[in-house]
């Protein structure tokens, strides 16, 4: 018999039995084993005589109250997410929905905002040409125009700046 | 407090009525089943301080899990089944944090071993000799690890047999044989070292 099998029948308390004895007389290690497995054993078995704890008085009934509180506090839950929860959802979802549009539209267009600001600002300084043009048209002298035209970036924002003489 | 196992009948009746949702019917099975989970959570984490919460965590798992029992096995064996896993839990979750060696024990310990060490059986030892041995073992089983562990609890201190121990861990008669012998085989070597470093 191979000695792994000899220890597996030991360990079961059957060394007894004539093979493992034939076996024992010839193999020290074996015997050695035995020896040893008895000592874990006789350790293993005296813990089987230290009694568990007993439950404390009341211990279903603090089982049952566990069970009530975390029911109700599932059902908190339950309520948190049908109340709040799908709100937090719908308003990811819109967040979600405009990024995703910003980066769908194209980088240059009508829609962009640099595109507006540009196009406004275009208008803006046509409108104060065509100002200035009327306002020559209608008196004004020539040092007034050299004026305005000596000042662009006051001009068109301030026709107050030019004040009564 | 003391209560013995209910008619297999009436047990059923508990859990088909916990199942359809009457939580109040998991009360008997709490008050059936106590003692039996107290002591295999105790033999397995020997925390007398922590058996109780266990318990408790134990009975919670059960409670959630009911639907999902369906009478294959005993509740008991079910039940057992959960406890030992919540079990293999915390022993993991512990073993980063263990510091005690089987060689701490006192000389005293090792001597009381070594002179019963050919008397297995608990009978012929008195209680400071036993107490001497639990000390020795106790230490032996927080060095070995969690599966090693378990099923040597669950074989040579809660006496179960290898059919029982394979349907508490869900695995195969001969995968429990085999992993015995690893786990015994283990426990000697950790006392051969033991006597090495002496």
């Amino acid at each position: 018999m191979r000695c792994d099998a000899v220890r597996q029948i030991v360990e079961e308390g059957m060394n007894r039995r004539p093979a493992v004895q034939v076996h024992m007389t010839s193999c020290s290690a074996c015997k050695e084993y035995l020896r040893q497995w008895e000592i874990v054993q006789a350790a293993l078995v005296a813990l089987r005589g230290e009694g568990p704890p007993e439950p404390s008085l009341g211990f279903t009934t603090r089982v049952m109250r566990r069970l009530e509180d975390t029911s109700e506090e599932l059902q908190f839950g339950q309520q948190f997410i049908d109340q709040i929860g799908r709100r937090v959802v719908y308003a990811t979802l819109m967040v979600a929905l405009m990024l995703l549009l910003l980066l769908a539209l194209p980088s240059s267009g009508p829609l962009r905002s640099s595109g507006v600001s540009e196009s406004i600002l275009v208008q803006a300084q046509v409108a104060t040409l065509s100002n200035d043009q009327i306002l020559g048209v209608d008196g004004m002298d020539s040092a007034d125009l050299s004026d305005s035209s000596s000042a662009p970036a006051t001009s068109s924002s301030s026709p107050g700046g030019r004040g009564p003489k | 407090m003391e209560h013995s196992r209910p008619d297999p009948s009436q047990e059923a009746e508990w859990i088909r009525r916990c199942q359809s949702g009457e939580k109040e019917t998991f009360a008997p099975l709490v008050d059936a089943y106590q003692r039996r989970i107290f002591s295999i959570v105790f033999h397995l984490v020997r925390r007398r301080n922590d058996v109780e919460d266990l318990v408790q965590e134990i009975f919670m798992k059960a409670f959630a899990a009911i639907q999902s029992y369906n009478s294959q096995s005993s509740f008991g064996t079910w039940l057992n089944r959960i406890a030992v896993n919540h079990c293999y839990d915390y022993l993991r979750r512990q073993r980063s944090s263990r510091v005690t060696y089987f060689w701490e024990m006192s000389e005293e310990g090792q001597r009381q071993i070594e002179a019963h060490s050919h008397s297995p059986e608990e009978g012929g030892l008195n209680s400071e000799e036993k107490l001497a041995l639990g000390d020795f073992v106790t230490k032996l089983l927080a060095r070995a690890p969690a599966d090693d562990r378990v099923i040597l609890t669950l074989k040579e201190i809660e006496d179960k047999s290898v059919d029982e121990i394979s349907e508490i861990l869900g695995l195969k008669l001969s995968t429990v044989k085999v992993r015995l012998h690893r786990a015994r085989k283990r426990m000697v070597k950790d006392l051969e070292k033991w006597q090495e470093g002496r």
